[in-house]
């Protein structure tokens, strides 16, 4: 695992869950695809390390894109605390 | 620089349920480093992210995630006509965080700043740059189709 962090995918879907309510997920032959609001995230690894499903750590990179493409920062930060000094100054602050 | 703007092509075939298909993929992404590494994110298509330990790593890696990202489309699909309306959304996503982000540093760029690391002396590319992804249904596919890298650049 990377030094940077990562998150567990079952935190990652909670946060989703309070944070873009109505997501989808699409569980297709090599990747997660998360859906919301007419944006699709395409590669959320389906976990490493062959751990069971949902307790996979996912690296906080792929998390912030989710969060950046979804335009969901601020209630994600609040959600993962993993997330706080990765998001870019200009976007943490946004409302 | 903390962050480079990344303009690449490919072309790869994909097969589905009863077609191969001839897909060129026409993107932007941003190449930053973090504490845990190197991330290549999507900016056109705003949709895939990867890492790697190094910026080539990072890039390979983003483009084999893309390729599995074309496979489960065309598995997801069960005709060309799904599979190709599936990509053109795909390519016309566009992360606006990022777009944000990777027009600033084209900015630097233009301003003389000077990019290190194992991209910087990608060739420069300025002006309007094509974005998209394109998907032909091939009957019959040729050599010429075969998957290969079409361009790298960094946008300047």
């Amino acid at each position: 695992m990377s030094p940077g962090g990562a998150v567990l995918l079952t935190d990652l879907v909670s946060m989703l869950k309070v944070c873009a309510p109505g997501v989808v997920f699409l569980e297709a032959d090599h990747r997660i695809r998360v859906l919301w609001r007419g944006k699709t995230y395409y590669n959320l690894p389906t976990g490493a390390h062959g751990k069971k499903p949902g307790r996979a750590d996912i690296e906080v990179g792929y998390v912030v894109h989710i969060v950046k493409l979804f335009g969901i920062e601020t209630c994600a930060a609040e959600q993962l605390p993993a997330l706080k000094n990765k998001l870019p100054r200009r976007t943490a602050a946004k409302a | 620089m903390n962050a480079l703007p990344l303009i690449y092509g490919f072309r790869e075939l994909v097969a589905g349920a009863g077609f191969v298909a001839g897909v060129t993929v026409d993107g932007l992404a941003l190449v930053k480093k973090d504490e845990d590494g190197w991330w290549i994110y999507g900016v056109q298509p705003g949709g895939i992210a990867e890492r790697g330990d190094t910026e080539q790593e990072a890039y390979l890696r983003f483009k084999q995630s893309f390729r599995e990202v074309l496979a489960d489309s065309a598995s997801l699909y069960p005709t060309f006509e799904s599979f190709r309306s599936d990509l053109l959304s795909m390519g016309q996503q566009l992360n606006e965080a990022w777009a944000e982000e990777w027009e600033e540093a084209r900015a630097a760029l233009r301003a003389g700043a000077q990019p290190d690391g194992e991209l910087a002396d990608l060739p420069r590319k300025t002006g309007p740059v094509h974005v998209g992804i394109a998907a032909v249904e091939l009957q019959p596919a040729t050599a010429k189709d075969n998957p290969a890298d079409t361009h790298q650049a960094v946008a300047a």
